[in-house]
């Protein structure tokens, strides 16, 4: 293999890790918001990706329309799918200890990834006929870009931008800041706490559901698909600080690289000749750096980039 | 020797000083009180001294040993026992069992650790509530568990946190007895932490007074309470003055 | 000898409970001698494998308060070395149950130094974490098989005590009962001890704890010690029931999850909990499984009962069935 190879190849793994990381921020991104206000964690997290996915999939298979401009039904959907979770399920376990909420959100998850499995079935499904699907953009010197991958990136951009405008330059979004920071103290000042945990569950919703419509162009869903995410967005969140908006941004694009990691090693010790480890089977590990990464994000420096709440 | 011996103690907290330059002994079977206004840092010096804390500055030596920056539990190990001023427990335990583990420190067996619970309950007034959860019991009743089970662990200096907060005039009477009777019987040195003066000037041979985080008087409870600085303390310069 | 009594002490519970624990225990004693059909007694072996599974989750999860979603990786280590023994040196199942245990309690401390750092919902995904981790590394080592993983061949001494090959299952009903009576006792003792009650300390109040001389690290990598113990050598049982084993099905998230789910809706931080837990789970799993899953198109549903149980017992009563026993008796009692 050729330095030039080799190099493209690097910058291949590099840009699709950075598009792929922005989608991931946008994941993690709902996951820290519920964090951040009320300390619980959502294990059903991933479900609700693999919901939004399914809901692209179905706005375009059903309704003909295209996955992308089906993004407000995936947002309704999962909008209402947090607000539902919230009220029927979280504001009792919010009440008990702590291993009630963690088996409260973790049978969430079994639920619904059962459910998907009942109604979907298990076979992965993709979206193969979108307005972008198929459809490249060359970066130059050989370098292919999905063109579904990276309108994915600009719209997580996108929504993350909005997210940020929401929470800083609005009056909803300061109410839920403030409940963030103290919760009693919010009550004091008349902010309805309750209302506000249940728009933090449903923020949470639409925005992984949204990234999961946007998700699906280019990864296909299946029931089963929850759980690396969850895990991917657990490790995003870690890594970018509980509670931290522009930490999810930031540690979701260093995730996307990440996952992307394995195949440069991969390609550097194909072009070494130097097989450091049982060689071409590294990728197989790409989602365990991910864990790994978690374990020792959390033993040695919990609070991650910007965390303010751990 | 003296059995605690505190050498310029600081404790910085970023840009906040809460405790400055404090020095003080104390010897063997002494009674000592530690009072102060509010935000005079006597809770850091407490936790500095139960180990939660590692003091900025300063060394403190107890039974001739260097334990600055000790864990809690190596300064419960050594002999300092302390109380909780709020106990929030889940429940698991009731009072017998919350006491046996303070007894476990001392002995693996549990019917050893179960003897001296039961001699404890038996001295702290505590007999009819032996199964109760914490958690269920009157404020007074509870204070007397967590002195219980800090007690249990055989300690050489006990550590009291505020344990008159919160309790009514007659009560205040029972603790002061009970704190006696802990200083006397069981011959334990106490420290003792407290916004209530009726408490700590009866019961202490000698009196700490801090104020924005250094000592500013030493002595006797009469001598203290007469002293301008004291007064200036709590109750500002115009009151000193007369 | 002290510490034997202890272990048969269960004098601090009422008559009633004795006298149904007793019922069951004979139960279970002359169990395979009544009347059942195969399936019952795979249910009743399986019920009794989850219970000690659960057993020792409960020492750490249970009445140390750190939900652990990672002992499947133990499971594993045990159910593999006894498998890998067995197949390349000819092992004695006795021999290398020992062994299995020993190792996985070795990683188990090398895990629980950096992994008892963190508490509650991290400490809980951590766990996922490590667990998902050796579940990879297995599904690529040659040597274990990687996915495919490893099948025990039949003797020609079957059947064996040796070996723990039988062709009746009463065989193996009879050695997991042995477990599960060994564990039972072991766990009585266990919360009567001084680990017990520093845990159950530890679980309540952290500061606390220490104040009073407990070294919280050192305690609660002990409990996950045990814990560990407890599953792998249910895992190295399990090789030899089952003959065939891979990741997937001793080392996946589900396996750790049904552990920790049983012991929890049962009553986590209890003796009788996971035993409880276990009964109405291992039954309910694999009747309805059995009902459904042979309805075509109803894949799941059992699962879907399973996942809404949970979440009713987590909104309502946190603390399981048995918690639930005792509040009643509780308020019956003012």
């Amino acid at each position: 293999m050729t330095a030039e190879t080799l190099l493209v190849q690097v910058l291949k793994a590099l840009v699709s890790g950075l598009t792929m990381g922005m989608v991931f921020g946008l994941v993690a991104l709902g996951l820290t918001i519920i964090f951040g206000v009320m300390d619980i964690v959502n294990f059903a997290h991933g479900e609700f990706l693999m919901i939004g996915m399914y809901c692209g999939l179905l706005t375009y298979s059903n309704l003909g329309v295209d996955p992308l401009v089906g993004l407000p039904i995936s947002a309704v959907v999962g909008f209402v799918l947090g607000i539902g979770c919230y009220y029927g399920l979280v504001q009792f376990l919010l009440r008990g200890p702590m291993i009630a909420q963690l088996f409260g959100t973790f049978g969430l998850m079994l639920f619904l990834r059962n459910l998907a499995l009942l109604i979907m079935g298990a076979d992965p499904r993709g979206v193969h006929h979108g307005i972008l699907v198929g459809k490249s953009f060359v970066l130059g010197a050989g370098i292919v870009m999905e063109l579904t991958k990276l309108v994915a990136g600009i719209f997580s951009l996108l929504a993350f931008a909005a997210v940020w405008w929401l929470m800083n330059r609005t009056r909803v979004g300061l109410a839920l800041t403030a409940t963030a920071l103290d919760g009693q103290a919010a009550r004091y000042m008349g902010i309805p706490t309750e209302k506000m945990n249940a728009f933090a569950w449903g923020l949470g919703g639409t925005t992984v559901a949204v990234a999961g419509a946007l998700l699906v162009n280019f990864w296909p869903v299946d029931p089963n698909v929850g759980l690396l995410f969850t895990m991917i967005a657990f490790t995003t969140v870690a890594l970018g600080g509980f509670g931290s908006i522009p930490g999810a941004a930031f540690a979701g694009l260093i995730v996307g690289v990440l996952i992307n990691l394995p195949p440069i090693w991969d390609a550097l010790s194909a072009f070494s000749q130097w097989s450091v480890v049982s060689g071409g089977e590294l990728h197989q590990f790409k989602y365990s750096f991910v864990y790994l990464a978690f374990f020792l994000i959390m033993v040695f420096r919990p609070r991650g980039l910007f965390g303010w709440k751990y | 020797m003296a059995l605690l011996d505190v050498k310029h103690l600081g404790m910085r907290f970023g840009g906040l000083q809460a405790n400055v330059n404090i020095s003080f002994q104390m010897e063997r079977g002494e009674m000592v009180g530690l009072i102060g206004p509010n935000g005079a840092g006597k809770s850091t010096l407490f936790n500095c001294l139960a180990g939660v804390y590692n003091p900025t500055e300063g060394r403190i030596l107890f039974k001739d040993r260097d334990v600055t920056g000790s864990r809690p539990y190596e300064m419960a190990r050594i002999g300092l026992a302390r109380t909780f001023q709020v106990y929030v427990a889940t429940g698991d335990l009731n009072v017998i069992e919350n006491i046996m583990v303070g007894g476990f420190m001392r002995t693996r067996s549990p019917r050893a650790a179960r003897e001296k619970a039961d001699s404890l309950v038996e001295k702290m007034n505590l007999a009819g509530l032996v199964q109760e959860r914490v958690a269920n019991l009157p404020v007074a009743a509870q204070k007397r568990v967590t002195m219980a089970t800090a007690l249990a662990t055989d300690p050489d200096l006990l550590l009291l946190d505020e344990v008159a907060a919160g309790l009514n005039p007659s009560e205040i009477d029972q603790m002061i007895d009970v704190i006696r009777w802990v200083h006397h019987d069981l011959k334990v040195t106490v420290l003792l932490i407290e916004h209530v003066m009726e408490l700590v000037m009866k019961l202490s041979h000698r009196v700490l007074v801090l104020e924005s985080g250094r000592l500013i008087a030493e002595g006797e409870p009469a001598a203290v309470s007469r002293n301008p600085e004291v007064i200036k303390a709590y109750l500002g310069e115009r009151y000193a003055a007369e | 000898m002290e510490v034997l009594k202890r272990a048969f002490d269960f004098s601090d519970f009422p008559r009633t409970d004795l006298c149904v624990a007793g019922t069951v225990a004979l139960f279970l004693l002359v169990f395979p001698l009544l009347p059942h059909s195969s399936f019952a007694m795979a249910t009743m072996i399986q019920f009794l494998m989850f219970s000690v599974y659960g057993m020792g989750w409960n020492t750490i999860g249970g009445y140390g308060g750190q939900v652990d979603l990672g002992k499947a990786q133990y499971v594993g280590i045990g159910a593999y070395t006894t498998a890998v023994m067995m197949i390349r040196w000819q092992v004695p199942f006795w021999v290398s149950l020992p062994i299995g245990m020993a190792l996985a309690v070795g990683w188990s401390f090398i895990l629980g130094y950096p992994l008892f750092r963190l508490r509650g919902h991290y400490f809980a995904i951590a766990t996922i974490a490590v667990s998902l981790v050796l579940k990879d590394l297995f599904e690529a080592w040659s040597f274990v098989g990687a996915a495919r993983g490893l099948k025990i061949p039949l003797r020609a001494d079957m059947p064996s005590f040796l070996y723990l090959q039988f062709r009746e299952d009463y065989y193996y009903y009879y050695v997991i009962l042995g477990f599960f009576f060994v564990g039972l006792f072991y766990i009585n003792w266990f919360r009567q001890s001084r680990i017990g009650y520093q845990l159950r300390c530890i679980k309540d109040n952290e500061e606390v704890a220490k104040s009073l001389g407990i070294d919280a690290h050192w305690a609660k990598i002990k409990a996950y010690a045990v814990a560990t113990a407890f599953v792998a050598a249910v895992g190295s049982f399990h090789a030899c029931y089952n003959f065939n084993i891979e990741p997937e099905d001793t080392m996946s998230l589900d396996l750790s999850v049904l552990i920790a789910l049983m012991a929890m809706l049962g009553g986590a931080g209890s003796l009788w909990g996971p035993i409880i837990g276990a009964a109405v789970l291992v039954p309910m799993k694999n009747y309805l499984g059995a009902w459904f899953g042979a309805k075509a198109g109803l894949v799941g549903i059992d699962l879907i009962i399973y996942s809404a149980i949970i979440m009713g017992i987590a909104a309502f009563e946190p603390r399981g069935i048995w918690g639930l026993i005792t509040r009643l008796r509780e308020s019956r009692r003012s």
